[in-house]
């Protein structure tokens, strides 16, 4: 079934599941959460990474009884042909949803920060191109590309450390201010950074490793996400004043945007230029795994075609989409999808499987 | 195939931008100035360097001009400053952003917003105040053979590098006048002899982001003691011995190597807030010309004069921040993080001035140059 075979490694498997959760989302997290649980937002967020280590859990106990399935197998094996293909049908619908909420974020930022008289359908296609080139690769070629990537994650990091020499604590004290109902709904305003993490379900039968090293790396790549993501909270946090924060919508942006070097006088043009890699590795992640899941829903198709379409398809759902209040009321639904999809759909899967206690069947 | 296609795919990609800005359509300024008129409109002041020379040389002179637009908001005088000029005039490279006393008096805020709004704006400039309009501040004739525009951010940098002053930019600015616990402080400036020259004097204290009272430089060297930024160059005089019979020998003069600040507060009563400020000082003496610092004796007494002045002059400068509802020192702020019951209970723009503010020194010399 798998054509490609078991072709990225264990590590491989680490950057590519960081990459692609740390997307375009990664500039407005520490907004999103502080609208909701003020100065504990950042405890919203490692609660989050708890959250998703449970699904993680739950994620690998359905890889463990179905080690050798494809997504589309196991659909089809939990649920029979009919409703396994329509459920296969709504993962491809969801990955062109979140890729197209993607592209829309990615469009109206870039206009905002970076380009604001480049037509923003210009950065669309642009961004497309680069997608359509990756994608087209060998899955081996991408997670390799992903490595490489990864250090500009550093920078991140690094620009951060940076910020901490003007923070001040007493914006986030005292801990627990905001009490124990908001720091929880902030966790719904952070799910949708960690999107990205269900691909493990479809992507483990080309890991070549023990199912026991895949939940090793898993965890490993959850427990450094989430880490990163407190980390950049924080930040904002002390960084910027709470009324100044709710008047920023991007602040990681923004905290960069306020430094000036001797020889970099706008580091946040360097700085936005590298998140454009980001959003490139989480765009191609959603788009490799429509593709895949639609080649293997109609077993015929051209590879190349099949991706040149998804992608037409969007950028036409992307277009009407990246204003700033249309987009801002669909994020607001679709974070719903987002926690359908990546927690309810498999905890369906799950409870079968638990249940009825299925099992792959022998060949 | 393949050699005629990409060719012709990175001529296209690669050559047009459509986010040019070229330096050569742009005049660059790199001071601003806003004023409020009497009408309550905006009068926005900039000024250029003058272009001289012709026949396509530019050399950059020593000479600035500057140009002021009347408009309803700062963003409207912006647009309104293309009517006058034959260049497009960049503000996103401006290195201070100078305010009138009368916009300043009603407050800063507003007028900024569009500073940080704009994506290019110049988050790094530094701001002050003028006592007097931003446009005659912009218009002195004495700048040091300097251009007008740097002849201010380098008199607000050598100022804020000798601890005279603490030099907050646009984005230093703006967390603290938007949080509820902590309040601004902004450079002033004061015109001399008829607007020809200008010297920083001090301090604009702001209530929120409103002019609400001023302190000299002495109060303001005090002021940043107390609120524990700490600065190697920092200096002070003081009167310690005012019986000596030569005017030099009354005074002191050290500078302060070490410090550290410690705030505490006591809840007592109702809304009796007592709040203390210790601050430890490591001293150099610079100049005492009364000597004699070989007897450990003589010392200490000197330093006991010295904290009893210093202290004096802490209480003094604490009284008129109060005075101007200026939490400048963060009480507030530290009340807010450690203590948000009490915090909870009061209204602090109301309860701060009548709070007690203790500053209390410990002061130890541990150089005093190469005499004794």
């Amino acid at each position: 079934m798998n054509n490609e075979g078991k072709t990225i490694l264990s590590y491989q498997l680490f950057f590519l599941l960081i990459q692609t959760q740390i997307g375009v989302s990664i500039v407005s997290l520490p907004h999103d959460v502080f609208n909701t649980a003020k100065g504990d937002g950042w405890i919203s967020v490692l609660l989050t990474g708890v959250v998703v280590q449970c699904i993680i859990f739950m994620y690998m106990f359905i890889i463990k009884r179905f080690p050798t399935y494809s997504w589309k197998q196991v659909c089809e094996a939990l649920f029979g042909k009919v409703i396994g293909k329509f459920i296969v049908l709504l993962y491809i619908l969801y990955f062109i949803c979140l890729a197209s909420m993607t592209l829309a974020k990615y469009a109206l930022l870039l206009s905002a920060w970076m380009m604001p008289r480049t037509p923003s359908w210009v950065l669309l296609l642009l961004m497309l191109i680069i997608v359509l080139y990756i994608v087209t690769a060998k899955l081996e070629a991408i997670a390799q590309f992903y490595v490489l990537t990864s250090v500009i994650l550093l920078v991140y990091i690094g620009f951060n450390i940076y910020a901490w020499k003007e923070a001040n604590l007493t914006f986030i004290l005292p801990i627990g201010q905001s009490g124990v109902p908001h720091i929880l709904e902030g966790i719904i305003k952070v799910f949708p950074s960690f999107s990205g993490i269900e691909l493990l379900l479809i992507l483990h039968i080309f890991v070549h490793a023990e199912k026991r090293e895949i939940l090793k790396v898993a965890t490993i790549s959850n427990v450094c996400l989430t880490i990163f993501y407190t980390f950049i909270t924080l930040t904002s946090l002390v960084f910027l004043s709470p009324k100044e924060l709710k008047l920023v919508p991007e602040p990681v942006l923004y905290l960069v945007k306020s430094f000036s070097f001797k020889i970099i006088e706008r580091p946040d043009l360097i700085f936005t230029s590298i998140w454009i890699v980001l959003v490139a590795t989480t765009l191609t992640m959603f788009i490799y795994a429509t593709k895949y899941l639609s080649l293997h829903m109609y077993k015929k198709g051209k590879s190349q075609f099949v991706t040149i379409f998804l992608l037409v398809v969007c950028y036409i759902i992307a277009i009407p989409l990246r204003k700033v209040y249309i987009l801002q009321t669909v994020s607001e639904y679709f974070q719903y999808a987002i926690i359908a999809f990546m927690v309810v759909l498999p905890l369906i899967f799950f409870l079968i499987t638990f249940i009825f206690s299925k099992k792959e069947v022998e060949q | 195939m393949r050699s005629v296609v990409v060719p012709i795919i990175l001529l296209l990609l690669l050559t047009g931008c459509w986010d040019q800005r070229l330096l050569k359509e742009h005049s660059l300024i790199l001071a601003i100035g806003y004023d409020l008129t009497e009408d309550g409109k905006i009068e926005k002041t900039i000024t250029f360097p003058a272009k001289s020379g012709g026949g396509g040389q530019v050399s950059i002179s020593t000479k600035t001009e500057t140009i002021s637009v009347i408009a309803n908001t700062v963003k409207g005088a912006e647009i309104k400053t293309d009517e006058y000029s034959p260049e497009k005039f960049d503000r996103s490279k401006a290195k201070v952003i100078i305010i009138g006393k009368d916009l300043a008096e009603k407050g800063i805020f507003p007028a900024l917003d569009s500073v940080y709004r704009d994506l290019r704006a110049p988050l790094y400039a530094s701001v002050a105040i003028v006592e007097g309009t931003a446009k005659d501040a912009l218009e002195v004739e004495d700048t040091y053979s300097l251009l007008t525009s740097d002849f201010y951010s380098q008199l607000l940098t050598t100022a804020t590098e000798a601890g005279i002053i603490k030099d907050d930019n646009i984005q230093e600015i703006c967390p603290i006048i938007l949080s509820d616990g902590k309040d601004i402080i902004i450079p002033r400036i004061t015109l001399l002899e008829d607007g020809k020259r200008a010297k920083i004097s001090g301090s604009i204290l702001l209530n929120g982001d409103k002019w609400n009272g001023k302190l000299n430089l002495d109060e303001n060297v005090m002021l940043l003691t107390l609120m524990g930024e700490a600065n190697k160059n920092r200096k002070m005089n003081l009167l310690v011995d005012p019986n000596e019979e030569r005017q030099e020998k009354r005074y002191v003069n050290f500078s302060l190597r070490n410090e550290h600040r410690q705030l505490t507060w006591e809840h007592t009563g109702d809304n009796d807030i007592t709040v203390t400020v210790k601050v430890s000082l490591q001293i150099e003496i610079d100049e005492y010309a009364s000597d004699h610092l070989y007897d450990e004796k003589k010392a200490k007494q000197l330093v006991d004069s010295i904290t009893k002045q210093t202290e004096k002059r802490a209480k003094k400068t604490i009284e008129k921040i109060q005075e101007a509802n200026n939490d400048a020192l963060g009480v507030g702020e530290k009340i807010k993080a450690y203590d948000p019951q009490l915090w909870q209970e009061i209204n602090w723009k109301e309860t701060y001035p009548e709070i007690e503010i203790v500053p209390e020194f410990d002061i130890e010399i541990i150089r005093h140059g190469i005499l004794n």
